[in-house]
């Protein structure tokens, strides 16, 4: 059995199922393990896997501009979703990494990858963050998480926080979502609270055994609106 | 001719007395005090959003939010990123670090506090520098 690369568990996985492929998750952490073509699944022609309106449904379509635009069916009520797939749908756009440190950013680039995570960009300094942050509120406004690392004594992470909330304020935009990398003291949970949609996160814990795992435990509550770990 | 703005970082209260020394300096000068880095960050960012960067900014190093020193760094970072031209900048800082930091920002110029000065010698002395990088802009600008 493949030992979890994220949190080490080495126990039985998760398999989750759509028909064509079997994707396998660490049933610790949700972590993605691997992905398996289904064997039962047909592959006898390729266009069965195109979606063609057919049948009954082709009239509900108008595609004329001027004609009503029927929905052919609600939107799926979710039920009882895993929690990887909430994190996966609640950061759909750019994660941006600060830090000089290799080992984090190989945990996040893995992390975004088995997410299926739309993009992760990393910059080494504070004043690139800066550079990059603006140049993506100005263009694009898609960016989800910024991730601080404290320990970039060039441009300590709660003032690069401060920082990217005056630019966005500059921009009119709302504030991204922080997640800080720092010592878990009571002046950077005040630091956190004052910079609105921030999470702490304890570097014990990053420098812990289970230190991805737990990284990842914490992006997954921030996502889900908790403001300080 | 167009009024260019001036940004004072100013947790020292100085605004109140550098304003009309300002206006007598020049009438296309106005005056945008804040009160800490954050919001200096704030007025720069926005100016520069307008395509109108500020000709001045005055950088206290010690300011709360973001200290002067980062935001420096952060002017020049902002400027790169949205391409406007770079505002002269006036550290105030008796920091052995400022003759350092002022010639990796570019177009700076460390200023040493004289605390026991009072406000007003205070202000003077700032709008002498001010006047001083107003020349040398335009010496450049003939140039």
């Amino acid at each position: 059995m493949m030992a979890c690369r994220a949190c080490g568990h080495a126990g039985p996985t998760r398999g989750i199922d759509d028909g064509k492929f079997l994707l396998s998750v660490c049933s610790a952490c949700g972590f993605g393990i691997g992905l398996t073509a289904n064997a039962g699944a047909s592959h006898d022609s390729g266009l069965s896997q195109v979606n063609v309106p057919s049948g009954p449904h082709t009239a509900a379509y108008q595609l004329s501009p001027t004609g009503p635009q029927k929905i052919l069916e609600d939107p799926s009520v979710p039920g009882d979703v895993e929690d990887t797939e909430t994190v996966a749908q609640s950061h759909d756009g750019t994660i941006i990494l600060c830090t000089a440190d290799d080992a984090l950013n190989e945990v996040f680039s893995t992390w975004c990858a088995s997410h299926g995570q739309g993009q992760l960009d990393r910059v080494m300094t504070g004043q690139d963050m800066v550079r990059h942050i603006t140049q993506r509120i100005e263009e694009f406004d898609d960016t989800t998480l910024c991730v601080l690392d404290e320990r970039m004594d060039e441009f300590p992470a709660v003032e690069l926080g401060f920082a990217i909330r005056a630019i966005e304020a500059a921009f009119d935009r709302s504030r991204t979502q922080l997640a800080i990398l720092g010592q878990d003291s009571s002046a950077t949970h005040e630091a956190c609270k004052r910079l609105g949609n921030t999470t702490l996160i304890s570097l014990d814990e990053v420098n812990h055994v289970d230190g991805p795992a737990r990284i990842l435990e914490a992006l997954r509550e921030s996502s889900q609106g908790v403001t300080s770990s | 001719m167009a009024i260019r703005h001036v940004i004072m970082a100013d947790p020292q209260g100085l605004a109140v007395h550098v304003r009309p020394l300002l206006a007598q300096l020049s009438s296309h000068l106005e005056l945008v005090a804040v009160p800490d880095g954050a919001r200096c960050i704030t007025a720069h960012a926005k100016l520069c959003r307008a395509k109108r960067p500020a000709l001045i900014v005055v950088l206290y190093e010690e300011l709360t939010n973001v200290s002067g020193q980062r935001v420096g760094a952060t002017i020049r970072s902002v400027e790169s990123a949205l391409g406007t031209g770079s505002s002269a900048i006036i550290y105030v800082s008796d920091s052995d670090d400022a003759n350092r930091l002022t010639g990796e920002w570019g177009r700076a110029v460390p200023l040493k506090p004289k605390t026991d000065d009072s406000p007003e010698e205070r202000s003077k002395r700032l709008i002498r520098a001010i006047a001083k990088i107003l020349s040398q802009l335009k010496q450049k600008s003939k140039s």
